[in-house]
């Protein structure tokens, strides 16, 4: 088990051997990822070409280059669905097509990619593409299931970080160290807003660390020593693969054998967790692994924390003057409430009142203090890290913790780090991690998240792996384009919507996707971008379309649709029933993710593992897709609202009825051939429907009809 | 198979988009695409497979492995030195030995010895290849389930079942490959037969849940929300409107399979339910399986049910035993809760052994009985008398198989004296893994997928084929 790794290493180097993808170890710090980001001038390309953006140069440049000719832009149709899905996982309503169409001034397409970007919807859809990525789930779903029932307010966190489009390099600092990163000093003039504030920094950084605690957890290890050590390991692995794209996991039992991280790399980084606290208790009384994971109070309501805040500040300096220079006797009674004090206890406050009238008059002044005690008011709970106790780690041979080698002091990967002093004794040294990952020296965090932006918009990545960029990564297609894209995001200040803008704008973006065999023929898989590619949708854009086309979606953001306590199991533990409920009209993004037991919709439409990092979802087809869209009643229900919009407005003529139905569906007007065999459909399917009125079986057909539109091929697509 | 590498990443690639029913790789050829359907390493001894999972962990000193050395000592100290780690015990508490409170007979020509909590099973005794050696490395419920259907209690791996699967396919393009009646929601859950990185056709089909009367359970979306002549005439349309779009772009592999996997689905709907009606066999085989009898009622029609799937073509049938909340993890109640488990799989199992061998599947259906880990050979004592019970045990447990081209009639491996340890033969989970995979006709070794630049399989590092169970 702990020397799992090592499989690949037998099965590659020796069984089945896979020369070219294995370089020699001296070769490892060669390797492009690990070499600096060089910003090379634009590339020379054929006059001809239409040119929007820097990166389409770069694009056309390897067009050229094989004598091929991309597929004119788009039409706005097209153009409106496409950008309306990939910002905000909707589709655009009738309304915004129109605008659009009807848009025709100069500037036309960034106003609506401002539209979009400015939408609550965009940080809904993009902070899904980062819960991917850092394996989010509300519960722990390994060897048992309970409830992460705070987990919810990482998941807000990160919404509200894309939608507020913050730094990059913030948000890294924030998820992995947020409880460490220094506050504003509040200065004597500082008022209540500024207060809020920095309780609304510190609140929110804390949050942030939920990053690391959501990781899956065997709570029932009963070696709970392996316990922590397997939850180290995810820390280590997320970081390693949602940041570099590494896999440092590799090193918990031997050197990667690819690339140039060791056993000691990965025992230094495994430390800075090791004096992570993310575990309230590891161990139960009769001593065997049986965890929990830490829950911190967060407060609900800034405004009136703040004035709490305050109001206790002032409130303890106060029982502080009175209490100096008290006996300790007297002090010890004094802190009891009159009802709880002994006898003793109120004959040493009676002497002691009565032997000076001055000492008297303090106590009653400390007994009003006591009554009028600020109330605090009433607070959440997230789950968080603190710093713990601050320990470096033994390397342990072959990962077994019952085999011990030397100590490692905390510290970065060799390959990657020209730096060479120690951490502190007195932090975990997250703090310095974050900070790393961002910083100049460090040439692939940038690189592999405009890497993963260029993939969620173009659905694959210039680097054809998110999560691994190490010598076995998938190929670099456009090697300037990528170095290119990262520098331009770090002077651009890691703004993420700045960089959207940069390849939405692009002609590479608005392409077309018309197929052109000879095209094909050179780049089947269409690596170079010569046309657009499509794309099916992704689990939460299938419901949430189909509540948004029936009119039906509530678009109300945050919070948890969790019914459980604290730590209960998912399941009920006599009847096995589950107690986790999808029978609501929210977005995708809002329902639970209870780990070996995702929701079926969408685990029938590929969505990820959440216990894996995994930036790249799959797109099957398969029936069980089918048979949900046939005969689930989610399907069946937003079919009859569709229907009833469509057909409940009066005086409309039957063919403009089937263009609403059509404009709000697919973002587009049937042609005269769909038109005939619509209307046909409508009349057969009420000919055959053996009851009820006229109108019933008018309305039956409908509701049909308006199924086998949400079933299409071009409904599941994006062009 | 994979043995191409320069096609690796876009064999993967497709996959990772297949467009495929059930049927697994075999299917992928409507596509013309090239991904040939998976074959075998080897000349396979089954192709295909029932795992009998007895959710909880039984006694395998009660049950198949007899242990004098208990009844001699019973109530004396255990004279050797317990695992590292224990479950539930701490210190010196549950030290005693504890004898097994059931007798052990002789059955058939091979003489293998059963306890009297399996009379029907005794029968099939010279069918069955019993190995008494198995172990694992976890003794908490978790951690030993996701092991034995995964190969790992920590991280996140396919299931066996996936694994399979993805190396066989399904034998017919309506079922699925791998289907898993009434399995836990506990213990690992979904992941006991989830596809991990695997891609999500690969994923076993629940029917289902533990705890949940079977004969009501469904796979999901199954049942038609329409009359067949209306959803015949709406999925006409969708496939008239489907064809035009896909005109437009007729190079597209994935709008064209979406189109077939429609009618697939179509069909899909009244296969399946055929199948899981039962009403169609005869009275005497409803009477075998004790579909009568409200104590096997629910384990023999999950039998059945794995039957009739296997028969159809299903690669890998899962059934499991934990009804309620009598599943075989007796720390306590032992004398009353043991029986009772096995009054309700008895009858059913031997059933389904007999049916398979009248029906001439046995000889290439491997079936594979047993749970998580074992129990310990000594008492864990609890405040009542009448409560004794056995703690969790994976250094020494018991397993069976039967047909599959295994050696009928005979014992593998051994434990210690008091049946604590494996000591002969001793077969990990992770063997018995590469073991199954290679009745399949599939090499553990070469069975990989490559995920996150790492070829992974099934047996990680490990495991030894156990080559003397073969017939």
């Amino acid at each position: 088990m702990l020397i799992m790794h090592f499989g690949h290493l037998i099965l590659a180097g020796l069984l089945i051997p896979i020369p070219a993808l294995a370089p020699a170890a001296d070769d490892a710090g060669q390797h492009w990822a690990f070499q600096p980001i060089v910003r090379e001038p634009l590339p020379v390309v054929l006059p001809t070409a239409h040119l929007l953006s820097p990166l389409d140069v770069f694009i056309q440049a390897r067009l050229d280059a094989r004598g091929m000719v991309p597929v004119p832009s788009g039409d706005r149709w097209t153009l409106i669905r496409r950008v309306t899905f990939d910002l905000t996982g909707l589709p655009p309503t009738p309304a915004e097509i129109e605008a659009f169409l009807a848009d025709t001034r100069p500037g036309a397409w960034e106003r609506v990619i401002d539209r979009l970007l400015a939408s609550p919807a965009y940080g809904e859809r993009w902070a899904r593409h980062w819960l991917d990525v850092v394996r989010y789930a509300d519960s722990n779903g390994l060897d048992e299931n309970r409830a992460y029932i705070q987990a919810f307010r990482y998941r807000d966190y990160v919404i509200n970080a894309f939608n507020d489009d913050m730094p990059f390099d913030q948000f890294v600092h924030e998820q992995i160290a947020g409880d460490l990163l220094p506050l504003v000093q509040l200065s004597e003039t500082a008022d209540q807003q500024d207060r809020i504030q920095r309780l609304a920094a510190k609140t929110r950084r804390h949050i942030a660390t939920g990053f690391l605690v959501l990781g899956p957890k065997g709570l029932r290890e009963v070696d709970g020593s392996k316990m922590e050590l397997d939850i180290i390991d995810d820390q280590v692995a997320t970081v390693g693969n949602a940041f570099l794209a590494l896999t440092l996991e590799c090193a918990r039992c031997h050197d990667h054998k690819f690339d140039p991280i060791s056993t000691e790399d990965y025992y230094a980084l495994a430390g800075i967790f090791k004096s992570t606290r993310t575990m309230e208790r590891i161990f139960n009384e009769r001593g065997k692994g049986d965890g929990f994971w830490l829950e911190v109070d967060v407060p609900l309501d800034l405004s009136a924390t703040t004035e709490w805040e305050t109001e206790h500040y002032k409130h303890a300096t106060q029982v502080r003057k009175l209490t100096a220079g008290l006996p300790p006797a007297v002090l010890e009674a004094a802190n009891i409430a009159e009802q709880d004090r002994t006898n003793q206890q109120k004959q040493v406050l009676t002497d002691f009142a009565q032997a000076d009238s001055k000492q008297g008059h303090t106590l009653d002044q400390l007994q009003k203090l006591r009554v009028t005690s600020p109330k605090k008011p009433a607070m959440g709970r997230a789950m968080v890290v603190t710093d713990g106790k601050i320990v470096d780690l033994r390397v342990m041979l072959r990962g077994s913790h019952l085999n011990q080698g030397d100590h490692v002091p905390r510290r970065f990967p060799r390959a990657l780090s020209s730096q060479t002093t120690k951490m502190g004794a007195g932090h975990s040294g997250r703090l310095e991690l974050a900070q790393w990952l961002t910083s100049a020296e460090n040439p692939l965090t940038s690189r592999v998240f405009v890497n993963r932006i260029w993939q969620w918009h173009f659905g694959r990545g210039l680097v054809e792996t998110p999560d691994n960029f190490g010598s076995l990564s998938g190929p670099l297609t456009h090697p300037r384009l990528l170095d290119w894209l990262a520098d331009e995001f770090r002077a651009g200040g890691w703004s993420t919507k700045r960089l959207h803008r940069l390849l939405l704008c692009s002609a590479t973006y608005r392409r077309g996707n018309r197929y052109e065999p000879r095209s094909a023929k050179v780049d089947a898989e269409n690596e170079l971008l010569w046309r657009f590619r499509r794309r099916r949708l992704e689990a939460e854009e299938v419901r949430d379309s189909l509540l948004a086309v029936a009119g039906t979606l509530d678009h109300a953001m945050y919070g948890s649709l969790l019914s459980l306590k604290a730590r209960d199991y998912v399941d009920d533990a006599e009847t096995g029933r589950h107690l986790v409920s999808y029978d609501n009209l929210r977005r995708g993004v809002y329902q639970p993710v209870i780990r070996n037991k995702v929701y079926n919709l969408f685990q029938t439409f590929d969505f990820p593992n959440p216990s894996m990092v995994n930036g790249r979802r799959s797109s099957t087809t398969v029936s069980p897709q089918v048979l949900l869209m046939m005969n689930s009643s989610l399907v069946i229900g937003c079919a009859e609202k569709l229907a009833e919009q469509v057909t409940q407005l009066p005086n409309r003529a039957m063919s403009e009825r089937l263009n609403d139905m059509y404009l709000t569906v697919l973002g587009r007007s049937p042609d005269d051939l769909e038109r005939v065999a619509l209307l046909a459909y409508l009349d057969r399917y009420a000919s055959r429907v053996a009851t009820g009125t006229k109108r019933q079986r008018r309305q039956a057909a409908w509701n049909s009809l308006a199924q086998a539109v949400l079933m299409l091929n071009e409904f599941l697509y994006v062009d | 198979m994979w043995t191409n590498h320069q096609n690796l990443v876009s064999r993967r690639d497709i996959l990772r988009q297949a467009n495929i029913g059930f049927g697994g790789l075999a299917l992928a050829t409507v596509l013309g695409r090239e991904v040939a359907a998976t074959s075998v390493h080897h000349a396979p001894r089954a192709k295909r497979m029932i795992f009998l999972f007895m959710k909880g962990g039984p006694s395998q000193v009660d049950t198949f492995d007899p242990k004098p050395r208990l009844t001699q000592d019973h109530g004396k100290k255990l004279p050797i030195d317990r695992p590292r780690l224990l479950f539930h015990s701490v210190g010196e508490q549950n030290t005693k030995l504890l004898a097994s409170p059931w007798k052990f007979r002789q059955y058939g020509e091979s003489g293998i010895p059963v306890s009297e909590l399996f009379p029907h099973i005794a029968t099939c005794v010279d069918d069955l290849c019993v190995i008494r050696s198995l172990h694992g490395s976890n003794p908490a419920h978790g951690g030993a389930t996701l092991k034995l259907h995964t190969g790992s209690g920590t991280l996140i791996r396919p299931s066996m079942g996936s694994w399979i699967s993805y190396g066989l396919g399904s034998e017919n393009n309506e079922l699925p490959a791998f289907v898993t009646i009434s399995p836990t929601s506990f213990h690992g859950g979904v992941n006991n037969y989830g596809s991990a990185f695997l891609p999500a056709i690969y994923q076993g089909t629940p029917i289902g849940r533990a705890g949940f009367p079977v004969h009501q359970a469904q796979i999901a979306h199954i049942t038609p929300a329409a009359s067949p002549s209306q959803q015949h005439m709406q999925l006409e349309l969708v496939r008239q409107l489907n064809q035009q779009h896909h005109q437009r772009d007729p190079a597209d592999t994935d709008l064209e399979a979406r189109i077939r996997t429609l009618e697939l689905a179509f069909r899909m709907q009244s296969s399946l339910p055929e199948l899981q009606n039962v009403q169609s066999e005869s009275q005497q085989t409803q009477q075998a399986y004790g579909l009568d009898q409200p104590t096997t009622q629910d384990f023999g029609y999950q039998c059945l049910l794995a039957r009739r799937l296997i028969e159809q073509g299903v690669r890998l049938v899962q059934v499991t035993h934990q009804s309620g909340s009598s599943h075989w993890d007796q720390h306590g109640d032992l004398l009353a809760r043991h029986p009772q488990n096995a009054r309700e799989v008895d009858q059913p199992i031997a059933a389904l052994l007999k049916d398979l061998k009248q029906r001439g599947l046995l000889d290439d259906t491997l079936v594979l009985w047993g749970g998580e880990f074992g129990r310990t050979p000594t008492v864990e004592e609890k405040d009542s008398p009448r409560a004794n019970g056995r703690d969790h045990n994976p250094d020494g447990f018991t397993m069976w198989m039967a047909g599959g081209g295994v050696k009928a009639g005979s014992v593998y491996g051994a434990t210690d004296e008091f049946g604590y340890f494996a000591v002969e033969n001793q077969m990990h989970l992770h063997d018995l893994h590469a073991t199954i995979l290679h009745l399949l006709g599939l090499d553990h070794k070469r069975l990989t997928f490559r995920f996150g630049g790492r070829d992974f399989r099934l047996t990680d590092v490990h495991g030894e084929v156990a080559t003397g169970i073969f017939a």
